[in-house]
């Protein structure tokens, strides 16, 4: 910086910059209060509002994505809940067709896309690094830009929402009804755009976790060794790999379609209805599984700390988990029995759909027997996991129920497949979501969460959800099909649809208890100390919440439950720089020490993408010249995320004008 | 605790890796699964909408033309020669060598997005004549997205290695460009077969 | 001292919690065993084989998972709470060596749990396929087939036959003969819709482009509700239909009936309803066989008295409710496609005269 000042040459700096590297502050250069300061500044946001925007700490990116998450899942209750209002009595007039459709469209899309994926993956980005043993994800601005393009998309859907040009096709958007000719108007466009911007989110957060895990793991930490939360993100991340493009292709064809006269669904001219649900649906399954399975790696988590022993089936657990990830790929056509397919291809996906039963209750069963043979402790998170474990195996049970086509053909489409699949979702994926908001609530903020509190939260939803969603079995096999926003006085369905309407009132005051808590806590809660619940992996090592760095050193593992077997005398990883962002790369099985690489400062770069992108996608609902005009400006984001900066410069090994031939010739061998 | 813990020095090891070693490397390898999937679901979709109609092309859509396009084919196959010699110049650290084929390879990006510019004549139907024009449309620009994509990529990778100070880690960045460069080109196998020989053959 | 009566707390309260969850699933058995038997448009009353095989498999899988379900609940439940006060005593140390025999035994214990999953998967694909092919009976070309295209928010009805002046043309309500298998071909000419009529049967999409065929045969003579089951747009809750198993006689002369055009105008009255029906934009849309009305766009009118209901099967064919409709469909199913239609009040009438005349 005081270069900058002075006006060297290039000459100059180079020679700066090869004495620099003499000069380089490494791990145990200084006394201990010294370098936790010098890392802390290294690793720290810069301070004010442009350091929070440009901040490249997974951290900090992970805990507002998890904040703007729980925003979506705020909006996505209220839409639900005027849902129910409006169905609790027959011929209800408190929203017309065109709102309702509005309404339960934006709630499937909303809790789907802006909260179920985005909070899992939020989870991943701030645990990750830490239960592996680093200091940062691998790509950092990617990170950065993955909120801001998942942020500005959720904005940009609920702009268009309240101007009552929000979709109403419904959440997964059949055509030819969200066809040009059916849909005309923008409604469409924008939920196709949504698409775009909440799956790049994803994809971009996915192969940061992918790389993260497998590549930055501390010495010791072979896959063996690996604790379940990280395996459960790692699978969901290449579920996501592999499916979110099949639902980017769909709504491509679509968006095409309506903006430029394309026909790959209109069947006059040679198109399909039917492609776009086997490309949607292709998707749309293993998107419930990816939703499903962080909420294992929670289970797991939290099943191991309050039994207090390890996790039985360790390995039966993780087979199981990248099983369901695999398995889950063959089942999207259990959407579409009713269309007519062949009856040989339908029994395929029939067997398929029940067969994926079995690795999911080889995982109940083992947590039951942890559970049976452990010392259950009975804090809140173990108590919303008992809460999975009703709800979600009702849940499952219905699933196989509707695996099998003829019993499908009466029950689809009906109230009983909306109770099948809040069941699974809202038993199998938010309440292991809240046992882990509760569990390491104390690790984000240092505050533990009132117990007292936590349990109210608990039972309320637990009752409500109960009350709500149970009726709704009786109300499908009783002839009531869903998306409708009434129905006749003589169908008899009206007592039912009160008591659901009513128990939705009771959930959502569950939730109320919660932001109370977590507001109350916040500044009041009981400090919580590095490891308030004697839990095993790496996060707990380290204080409440953690430095900006992470660990003062990195540690040596000793075993799978790294804390709980860790000796007193446990070497730890030195030799790091400590004035720049270096971070360990270590071998993909193994996890021994491989190189060192310095990752990048904060940049404003990820929110220009962002920007980008953004005017690209709302620009696209409109014309097509969106795409090279997009193009332009995404190449000038990208020219300036990738272009050279001086400040980085500072901590990159020499530039090979400065080696010798023979210094040259070494590096780049140990660099094969 | 003031004891002096047993410690792994690491302050030794090299300071960047090539190939599988290197985070970005695995980057790169996510990004064309990605892409992959979405090219390879379109090839899904093609052959699902051939078995719509009863010919392909449908009548009266003639096949597409094949002379620009097989000339263009020709070209980015030999232009991974270029592309592998690149790769190889980066891992020795040579930087005279690199520059001088990020160069040829310049020119062969602009030679093959040129023609390609051509190419989109050689169809013989528009995408919103009918399905069929909508999948092979959607497909060549889908590709041809990437390729302009790939060739700037390259030509601002050039303009910064002619910097004058190269840090190791634009050696990799290069390494890393060649995967990508091979990707578009090994996808376009596919895709051309399903474009230019596809209406001749189902 | 406090954190022990709050654990014992969190147990009562479980277990109270659990019992409430038992009521709860109890009565809801009761209410599906009661209520879902009486149940019009029902998929647990069934009226025809078809429904009927289904309604057993529902049934026979009811029963197994809720036996299921309770095992699995009474194992979680013993897994949290036995032995408590014993293994609150051991302390808090992780257990990170467990035992290795107890280990094996929970190995064994959950082989065995999950060979019972698989035996019971199994189970119930045989019973599916079963089920399935009960349902798929070889067709009998000479079976009663029946066209059904999937409006925006009406279904159009068209009895094939041979020659075509044989065709039966009709909307949302449809008679079948008792006994009888009947093939529906169905299709739609807008968006997606799904036939669906639980009393009889499963349901299978309506879908532009493809012929989908459904058949089945009702058992017991009545009359079934259906509704659609795709959603289709803004009147989608509003797009009922009506089967009305008959003995065959009956629907023989009921067919007859159909095949009639529309009755001529018996007095002033319904020859003024006449003149007004085909000077408004009726005929735009609506049919009315032996006039000049042959518009393709919305429901076959020729002999629209002879309906229970209207709209679809949403409102009673009544000249009350009629009247309403004509005059502004859009209070009743905002969003149809039928635009209101400004009448006077003496056109009005002598237009209800004239369609009520139309049996």
């Amino acid at each position: 910086m005081k270069e900058e000042e002075q006006g060297l040459t290039t000459k100059e700096k180079d020679e700066n910059a090869a004495r620099r590297g003499e000069q380089a502050l490494r791990e145990g250069d200084l006394p201990e209060e010294e370098e936790r300061r010098l890392l802390e500044k290294t690793w720290g946001d810069k301070p004010g509002f442009w350091g929070w925007v440009t901040s490249t700490n997974h951290k900090s990116i992970g805990k507002r994505f998890i904040i703007t998450a729980f925003v979506f899942f705020a909006l996505g209750g209220i839409l639900a809940a005027l849902m129910r209002i409006q169905l609790a009595r027959p011929e209800n007039t408190f929203l017309g067709p065109d709102a309702y459709n509005q309404i339960f469209t934006m709630h499937g899309t909303t809790m789907m896309f802006l909260f179920a994926i985005p909070v899992m993956e939020a989870f991943g980005i701030y645990l990750v690094p830490l239960m592996v043993g680093t200091r940062n994800v691998a790509f950092p601005r990617l990170a950065s830009f993955s909120y801001w393009i998942y942020l500005f998309g959720g904005i940009t859907l609920y702009t268009f929402f309240i101007l009552n040009i929000g979709p109403d096709m419904g959440w997964f958007s059949y055509v030819p009804l969200a066809g040009p000719e059916f849909s005309p108007g923008k409604r469409v466009d924008i939920w196709s755009q949504l698409i775009n911007f909440t799956e790049i989110s994803a994809l971009c957060a996915s192969i940061e976790i992918i790389t993260t895990a497998f590549k930055m793991r501390a010495p010791g930490l072979s896959l063996n060794r690996v604790p379940i939360f990280v395996w459960a993100m790692v699978i969901m991340s290449f579920m996501v790999t592999f499916a979110m493009p099949a639902v980017m292709t769909s709504s491509l064809f679509l968006t095409l379609d309506r903006l430029v006269g394309t026909h790959f669904y209109n069947q006059a001219e040679g198109g399909d209805p039917l492609l776009w649900q086997h490309l949607f649906w292709f998707f749309g399954h293993p998107e419930v599984y990816i939703v499903f399975i962080p909420a294992l790696g929670y289970v797991s988590s939290i099943i191991q700390t309050f039994s207090r022993r390890r996790v039985f089936g360790y390995t039966a657990l993780v087979l199981s988990m990248i099983a369901t990830g695999f398995i889950g790929f063959g089942l999207w056509v259990h959407h579409m029995f009713a269309t007519g397919l062949p009856q040989l291809g339908s029994s395929f996906f029939t067997a398929a759909s029940m067969m994926i039963a079995i690795p999911s209750g080889i995982q109940i069963f083992c947590w039951i027997a942890t559970l049976w043979s452990g010392r259950p402790r009975f804090k809140t998170p173990l108590i919303f996991i008992i809460g999975f474990f009703f709800i979600f195996v009702l849940g499952g049970l219905t699933g196989i129920m509707q695996a099998s086509v003829p019993l499908d053909l009466q029950v689809h489409d009906t109230f009983f497949v909306v109770a099948h699949f809040h069941y699974v979702l809202i038993g199998g994926s938010v309440f292991p979501l809240f046992a882990a908001f509760h569990y390491w609530f104390p690790k984000f903020t240092g505050r533990m969460l009132s117990e007292s509190l936590g349990k109210l939260t608990f039972w309320l939803m637990f009752i409500g959800f109960n009350i709500t969603f149970f009726p709704m079995h009786q109300l499908g096999l009783q002839g009531m099909p869903r998306r409708v926003y009434t129905y006749l006085p003589q169908m008899g369905w009206g007592n039912l649809n009160l008591i659901a309407s009513a128990g939705a009132f009771v959930l959502t005051l569950g939730v109320l208890v919660f932001v109370v808590n977590v507001l109350k806590s916040r500044r009041g809660g009981a400090i919580a100390g590095d490891n308030p619940w004697g839990a095993d992996t790496l996060e707990w090592g380290v204080s409440s919440p953690p430095p900006s760095y992470n660990f003062f050193r990195l540690p040596v593992v000793q075993g799978r439950e790294a804390l709980w077997v860790r000796t007193e005398d446990a070497p730890v990883v030195e030799g790091l720089r400590t004035d720049c962002r270096e971070i360990l790369v270590t071998k993909t099985l193994d996890a021994e020490p491989d190189h060192k690489l310095t990752l990048p400062h904060s940049a404003p770069w990820p929110l220009m993408m962002g920007l980008a992108a953004t005017a690209t996608f709302i620009s696209s609902c409109f014309t097509p010249w969106a795409l090279p005009g997009g193009m332009v400006l995404a190449a000038i984001a990208l020219i300036g995320w990738g272009w050279p900066k001086k400040k980085d410069e500072v901590c990159e090994p020499p530039p090979v004008e400065e080696m010798s031939d023979e210094e040259r010739k070494r590096e780049a061998a140990r660099a094969q | 605790m003031k004891k002096r813990r047993a410690a792994i020095d690491v302050s030794g090891l090299p300071d960047f890796a090539f190939g599988a070693r290197a985070l970005t490397w695995w980057g790169v390898w996510g990004f064309l699964c990605i892409e992959s999937t979405m090219l390879v679901l379109c090839f899904v979709s093609y052959f699902y909408l051939r078995t719509r109609v009863l010919e392909w092309p449908p009548a009266p859509v003639m096949p597409p033309k094949i002379f620009i396009p097989t000339i263009n084919l020709v070209v980015l196959l030999v232009s991974v020669i270029p592309m592998y010699l690149l790769g190889q110049a980066a891992r020795r650290l040579d930087k005279r060598k690199l520059i001088f084929w990020t160069i040829v390879c310049d020119v062969f990006g602009l030679a093959f997005v040129t023609i390609r510019a051509f190419e989109f004549g050689s169809l013989n139907v528009s995408w919103d004549t009918n399905a069929y024009g909508s999948i092979i449309w959607t497909i060549i620009v889908i590709h041809t997205f990437h390729l302009v994509s790939e060739v700037i990529e390259t030509i601002v990778t050039t303009i910064i290695l002619l910097r004058g100070h190269t840090e190791p880690k634009y050696f990799v960045d290069s390494t890393d460009n060649a995967l990508y460069w091979y990707f578009i080109i090994g996808i376009w196998i596919p895709c051309y077969v399903l474009i230019y020989l596809g209406p001749r053959f189902l | 001292m406090k954190k022990v009566s709050s654990e014992q707390l969190a147990v009562s309260s479980e277990r109270k919690a659990v019992k409430r969850l038992c009521c709860l699933l109890l009565t809801a058995h009761c209410l599906l065993l009661t209520s879902g038997c009486r149940g019009e448009q029902s998929v647990l009353n069934p009226a025809g084989p078809q429904a009927g095989h289904v309604s057993r498999l529902w049934w026979l899988m009811f029963y197994v998972e809720a036996g299921v379900f309770l095992l699995v609940c009474i194992a979680v439940l013993l897994a949290i709470f036995r032995r408590r006060r014993e293994r609150k005593k051991s302390g808090d140390e992780p257990d990170t060596s467990p035992d290795p025999q107890r280990e094996q035994r929970m190995t064994r214990v959950i082989m065995g749990a999950v060979g019972m999953t698989l035996v019971i998967l199994f189970v119930f694909l045989i019973a599916s396929f079963t089920t399935g092919r009960g349902l798929y009976s070889p067709s009998d070309s000479q079976a009663l087939s029946i066209k059904i295209t999937g409006h925006q928010w009406w279904w159009d009805v068209e009895y094939d036959a041979v020659p075509a002046s044989n065709i039966v043309h009709t909307a949302n309500e449809i008679h079948i003969p008792v006994g009888q298998l009947v093939k529906f071909r169905l299709t739609a000419d807008d968006v997606i819709h799904s036939f669906w009529v639980p009393n009889l049967s499963g349901k299978k999409d309506l879908i532009p482009g493809h012929e989908i065929i459904l058949e089945f045969q009702a058992n017991s003579p009545g009359e079934f509700r259906g509704q659609c089951a795709e959603f289709c747009g803004y009147q989608h809750a509003h797009m009922g239909l009506t089967i009305i198993a008959e003995p065959p006689d009956k629907f023989y002369e009921w067919m007859n009936g159909q095949r009639t055009p529309a009755a001529q105008p018996a007095n002033e009255s319904e020859q003024r309803g006449q003149q007004v029906f085909l000077n408004s934009p009726c005929i735009m849309c609506h049919t009315i066989r032996g006039t000049d009305a042959g518009g393709r766009l919305a429901p076959e009118l020729t002999h629209l008295a002879s309906r229970k209901t209207i709209a679809a099967s949403t409102l009673p064919n009544t000249r009350g409710h009629l009247g309403g409709w004509i005059i502004n469909s859009q209070e009743i199913k905002p969003g149809n496609h039928m635009p209101p239609v400004p009448l006077s009040s003496e056109e009005l009438q002598a237009l209800l005269d004239y369609l009520g005349s139309l049996k």
